[in-house]
C-alpha cells in the first residue's frame, strides 16, 4: 500500500466521521429530554430540564417549580393569579402564561408546535 | 490499478460521500431556511407568537417587526377598553356612536358587517352587539371574586340589539345610547388574517402564528406539516392533535379567560338566553381556510347545537371538534381527517 491511499483512507475515514457527528448534531440533538424555557416580556429567561425537581425564581416576578416531570407557578406577584390558578403543564407545546408580568413558561421538545 | 486510476476512483468515492452528507442533512437545513420564533405578550390581550423559517435573522426581524406593528394597529383599532390619540378605535365609537353617527375606517366596518352576519346567521346566539352584557362579566372576572346580579345583567341585556347598529357609507351610528360592540370573538381571527397575508406579501411563506388560540399556518416545517395540539379540558395533556397546512386553527374553551367563585367556574363565552356563561361544551376546535370565519365559527359553534353548528360549518367549508361537558367528543368526518 503506497502512501497516497493510505492519505486517501484517512480523508475518506475523517469525512466519515464529519457527516456522522454532524448527523448526531442535527438529529440526535433534537430527540433529547424534554426541557422547558422562560421568557420575560419576550425575551428569554432561561431553558431548564422537566425531569429535575426544582424551584425558580423568575426575577421576583413569579415562583416556577418543576416536580415529576411537571412545570407549575407556585406563587406571582400578579393580581388576577390566572398563572398560579393553571395545572401544570408537562406536554410539548404547552405553555402557562402570565400576561400581566409578561412571563411565558413554554414546554419544548418533539411534539406539536402550538397547543391550543 | 494505476496511480491515475486509483486517483480517479477515490474522486468518484468522494463525490458520493458528500451526496450522502449533503442528504442526510438536508430536511435540517432545507431550502426554506432557519428557524426563527418571537413572543408578544402585549397584543389583544393575549399571548402572541410567531414562528417562520426564513433565509436569515435579518429577514426575520423585518417581517418580525412589521407584524408587530400591523398587530399593534388593529390591537389599538379594536380595543374596546382605551382610546388612543388620533386614532377612531371601537373604545371611542362605543362612546359616541349612540350620540351622532361617527367616521370608522374600513377594519372597523368590515368587523361590524361580519358582526351582522354571523347575528343573522345564528339567531342573535353569536352577538358582537352585546357588549353591555359582556362588559357586566368582565368587571367581575377582572375583580376575580362575585358574579354579577340578575336585575344588572337582565337591565344590560336590553341594550343587545344588531338592529340597533346603523352603517351607512363608512359611518356608525347606535339608535340605542347603551349599546356597545364587543369584537372578542371575531377580532383576533380577523387579525391574523389580515398579518398573516401581510407576512406572505412579505415573501415568507413557511410559517406559523399564534395569537391567542387563533392559528394561522402557512406551508410547511422541514421536517413536514404543523402539528397544532388540542388541549384535553377535562385532564392534563393533549386531547388530540391535527397536521395542517395553509389553514387556521381556532379554539373556544371553557377554561380561557375564567375564573372561580364559590367553588364555581365562570368562562367568558356567555349565553345571551341565560345571561351566563354557556354549559354545553368544554371546548370547540375549527379548522377553516379563512381565519376570520375560524374565530367567528369556534365562538358561534360554542353557542348552538351540534345541528345547527353543522350547518354553519358547511356555508363556510370547515371542521370542527366539540368537546361537550360531560366529555364526549363530536367530530366532523373532515376533522378526523387532520387528526
Amino acid at each position: 500500500m503506497n502512501k497516497t491511499v493510505l492519505r486517501n483512507a484517512i480523508l475518506i475515514v475523517s469525512i466519515l466521521a464529519l457527516s456522522a457527528s454532524l448527523f448526531f448534531i442535527f438529529y440526535a440533538g433534537r430527540s433529547a429530554g424534554i426541557s422547558f424555557e422562560i421568557t420575560v416580556n419576550g425575551k428569554l429567561y432561561g431553558t431548564y430540564p422537566l425531569d429535575t425537581d426544582m424551584t425558580i425564581d423568575v426575577d421576583g416576578l413569579c415562583t416556577v417549580q418543576v416536580k415529576n416531570c411537571a412545570v407549575s407557578v407556585t406563587d406571582s406577584t400578579c393580581s388576577g393569579k390566572d398563572c398560579v390558578h393553571h395545572k401544570p403543564v408537562s406536554t410539548a407545546g404547552e405553555r402557562i402564561i402570565c400576561l400581566p408580568n409578561g412571563v411565558v413558561i413554554r414546554v419544548l421538545g418533539e411534539g406539536v408546535d402550538f397547543v391550543l | 490499478m494505476s496511480v491515475k486510476d486509483h486517483r480517479k476512483t477515490l474522486l468518484k468515492s468522494l463525490i458520493l460521500i458528500f451526496i450522502c452528507a449533503a442528504l442526510v442533512s438536508a430536511p435540517a437545513c432545507s431550502s426554506s431556511g432557519s428557524k426563527f420564533s418571537v413572543t408578544y405578550t402585549d397584543l389583544f390581550d393575549t399571548v402572541t407568537e410567531f414562528t417562520a423559517y426564513c433565509s436569515s435573522v435579518s429577514k426575520f426581524n423585518e417581517v418580525s417587526d412589521a407584524l408587530q406593528a400591523e398587530l399593534l394597529r388593529l390591537h389599538r383599532l379594536f380595543d374596546i377598553y382605551n382610546e388612543y390619540d388620533g386614532i377612531t378605535n371601537l373604545a371611542y365609537l362605543n362612546r359616541t356612536c349612540g350620540d351622532s353617527p361617527q367616521k370608522a375606517g374600513k377594519e372597523i366596518i368590515e368587523l361590524i358587517d361580519l358582526g351582522l352576519i354571523y347575528c343573522e346567521k345564528t339567531d342573535g346566539k353569536m352577538n358582537i352587539f352585546a357588549g353591555a352584557v359582556t362588559s357586566v362579566w368582565h368587571k367581575y372576572r377582572q375583580s376575580g371574586s362575585g358574579i354579577p346580579t340578575d336585575e344588572e345583567l337582565k337591565e344590560a341585556a336590553k341594550h343587545i340589539f344588531a338592529q340597533s347598529v346603523k352603517l351607512d357609507n363608512g359611518t356608525v351610528y347606535f339608535t340605542d345610547k347603551d349599546l356597545k360592540i364587543d369584537v372578542g370573538a371575531t377580532a383576533k381571527g380577523y387579525a391574523s388574517q389580515i398579518a398573516s397575508q401581510m407576512i406572505k406579501s412579505m415573501g415568507v411563506n413557511d410559517f406559523a402564528l399564534n395569537i391567542g388560540g387563533n392559528v394561522v399556518v402557512s406551508g410547511q416545517k422541514p421536517d413536514g406539516l404543523w402539528k397544532i395540539g388540542v388541549q384535553d379540558p377535562g385532564g392534563d395533556g393533549l386531547y388530540t392533535k391535527v397536521k395542517v397546512s395553509d389553514i387556521s386553527v381556532v379554539t373556544s374553551g371553557d377554561y380561557q379567560r375564567c375564573y372561580e367563585y364559590n367553588g364555581k367556574k365562570y368562562h367568558h363565552i356567555i349565553d345571551l338566553i341565560t345571561l351566563y356563561p354557556a354549559e354545553n361544551y368544554s371546548s370547540v376546535t375549527v379548522i377553516c381556510k379563512d381565519a376570520a370565519a375560524a374565530d367567528a365559527l369556534s365562538t358561534a359553534l360554542f353557542l348552538v347545537s351540534v345541528e345547527e353548528g353543522e350547518a354553519l360549518l358547511k356555508q363556510y367549508d370547515a371542521e370542527a371538534l366539540w368537546i361537550k361537558s360531560d366529555g364526549t367528543p363530536v367530530r366532523t368526518a373532515g376533522f378526523s381527517a387532520y387528526e
